[in-house]
């Protein structure tokens, strides 16, 4: 019953040439197919549907955070501004991506450091093993010897995502016909998460 | 499953659950031990976490001495018994075991070739406990049944589709003679949610007959007319049929004209017929005919507050 939802981003590039990566990630949703999300300005927790472009701007987001200086843009997403979604609670409106739980984000940040930072860390490393491992420059006065050696960093296991329980009462928008998980004591509903459409519960 | 647990403590035990579990597979190499402890610690002493494994270990009882001393031989293959239920206890039996004797972590990673305290770590973690927790998690994830949702929907409706309570009547034209029919039609929309006008249920005594029809037909989404055998296109209900046509002009899709005739009736008249009518043959078939022509729908399906 605990769904598990691919999506992939494209676009990082790990040479100068412009070669693309391609990542899988699998994310838990509850048994209703809702993942759980966090509004940075309440702190308060309400769920969505899922859309893969979500993940694959978090993805790229995060990339970007780990300090790799690479244009990660998920696939298909060039010319299309990122989606924003409306707080049910306190209304405030940020980018699909900024509401995600600490959880998700722990785990796309475990995902990125497994996925690109450690291999191109052992590949930087490798390559400087390469090229200066055992050198000697004796040019002029001065004689530099270098050694070099590098053991790979170990791979972590790949991180897990959820599990999350099917709480939380559904309301149903009319307006885009989408769908929306908020606390059971809240009623005061009166504009679309999805498209801020003013809107009345019923 | 869980359908005896408060939601607060399937709550708590998912997310406890989850910081052990992430714990154990991804904090230093040097904090491994104590991670284990507290990850198997928890996993005896959670309630849902018991849910599923107690049944199951009581089931299985797979030789963990003989899949170990197997096992630690130099270079030999890691295989699980082919039963998923099984692999899945016989994991989560290695990994108390681990938690019990450190030497079982190296012994393991050792015999597959692993030289350093944080390879040997990282390799059980990838090998034995990753793939037991994966499994937990799902499995947890099934267990944690809270009573459904679907069962507590609720809609939010764009404004614009919210009719005001001054436009959603619906008028039910008839003769007076028809009136016992035309008051099942009454009984029944009020039944479902609707509000349909009915002239003597509707009208005070004194009022003004054609002002207070004419006010019906203004607040109303819907016209029926009901062509019997008894139906004649005069009078009153002639009146009726030109304010109808009259309010289809002025509110288009938001106001409907459903003609019903019943069998042996008298002609459709000659202004209704541009719109669509049904015959028919039965109260039962008209009502439902009368309902999908509606411009309005009503919401979703809920338990009344008398059951829940």
């Amino acid at each position: 019953m605990n769904e598990e939802e691919q999506t992939s981003a494209e676009g990082m590039s790990d040479t100068p040439s412009d070669s693309t990566m391609r990542f899988d990630v699998s994310i838990s949703t509850d048994r209703d197919h809702f993942l759980r999300r966090t509004c940075p300005a309440c702190g308060q927790d309400f769920k969505t549907t899922v859309d893969p472009a979500d993940f694959a701007w978090l993805l790229s987001e995060q990339i970007r955070r780990s300090g790799l200086e690479i244009g990660a843009v998920p696939l298909g997403e060039e010319e299309q501004a990122e989606p924003e979604l409306h707080c049910p609670y306190c209304r405030n409106g940020s980018k699909s991506s900024e509401m995600h739980t600490e959880e998700t984000i722990d785990y796309f940040k475990r995902f990125v450091y497994r996925e690109c930072v450690v291999p191109m860390l052992n590949k930087t490393f490798s390559d400087l093993e390469d090229s200066i491992g055992h050198g000697h420059s004796s040019g002029g006065f001065l004689s530099i010897s270098v050694n070099f050696e590098h053991q790979p960093i170990a791979l972590m296991p790949r991180p897990i995502h959820g599990p999350d329980a099917p709480d939380m009462k559904i309301v149903q928008f009319l307006c885009c016909d989408k769908q929306m998980k908020i606390n059971e004591w809240w009623n005061d509903v009166t504009e679309c998460i999805y498209c801020n459409a003013k809107v009345v519960i019923v | 499953m869980t359908a005896d647990l408060s939601k607060d403590e399937v709550m708590n035990a998912l997310r406890n659950f989850k910081t052990r579990r992430d714990d154990l597979l991804h904090e230093d190499a040097d904090t491994f031990e104590h991670h284990l402890q507290r990850f198997i610690d928890f996993c005896r002493q959670n309630v849902v976490v018991q849910m599923v494994l107690e049944p199951l270990a009581k089931k299985l009882n797979p030789d963990v001495d003989t899949w170990l001393e197997t096992t630690n031989q130099y270079n030999a293959k890691v295989s699980f018994p082919p039963d998923p239920d099984e692999e899945f206890i016989l994991r989560y039996r290695i990994t108390e075991r681990a938690a019990q004797d450190e030497h079982l972590v190296i012994s393991f990673g050792a015999a597959r070739g692993q030289h350093k305290h944080d390879d040997w770590i990282n390799y059980f973690r990838t090998i034995i406990i990753r793939p037991f927790v994966d499994e937990l998690s799902h499995k947890l994830g099934e267990a944690a049944n809270l009573a459904s949702p679907e069962a507590r929907a609720i809609q939010a409706v764009p404004l614009h589709r919210i009719p005001s309570p001054n436009e959603v009547k619906i008028f039910l034209s008839h003769k007076s003679v028809d009136k016992p029919i035309v008051y099942r039609y009454y009984e029944a929309l009020k039944a479902v949610g609707f509000d349909p006008w009915l002239d003597e249920p509707n009208m005070a005594a004194g009022a003004n007959l054609e002002r207070e029809v004419l006010r019906g037909f203004n607040e109303s989404c819907a016209a029926v007319f009901f062509i019997t055998e008894n139906f004649k296109d005069e009078k009153y209900l002639a009146a009726e049929v030109d304010y109808a046509v009259m309010q289809k002009r002025k509110k288009d899709k938001k106001f409907a004209i459903i003609t019903l005739r019943y069998a042996d009736a008298a002609p459709v008249p000659g202004l209704l017929t541009p719109y669509i009518y049904k015959n028919v043959s039965n109260d039962l078939e008209g009502f439902r005919e009368l309902v999908r022509a509606l411009p309005l729908e009503l919401g979703s399906v809920r338990w009344k507050a008398e059951v829940v």
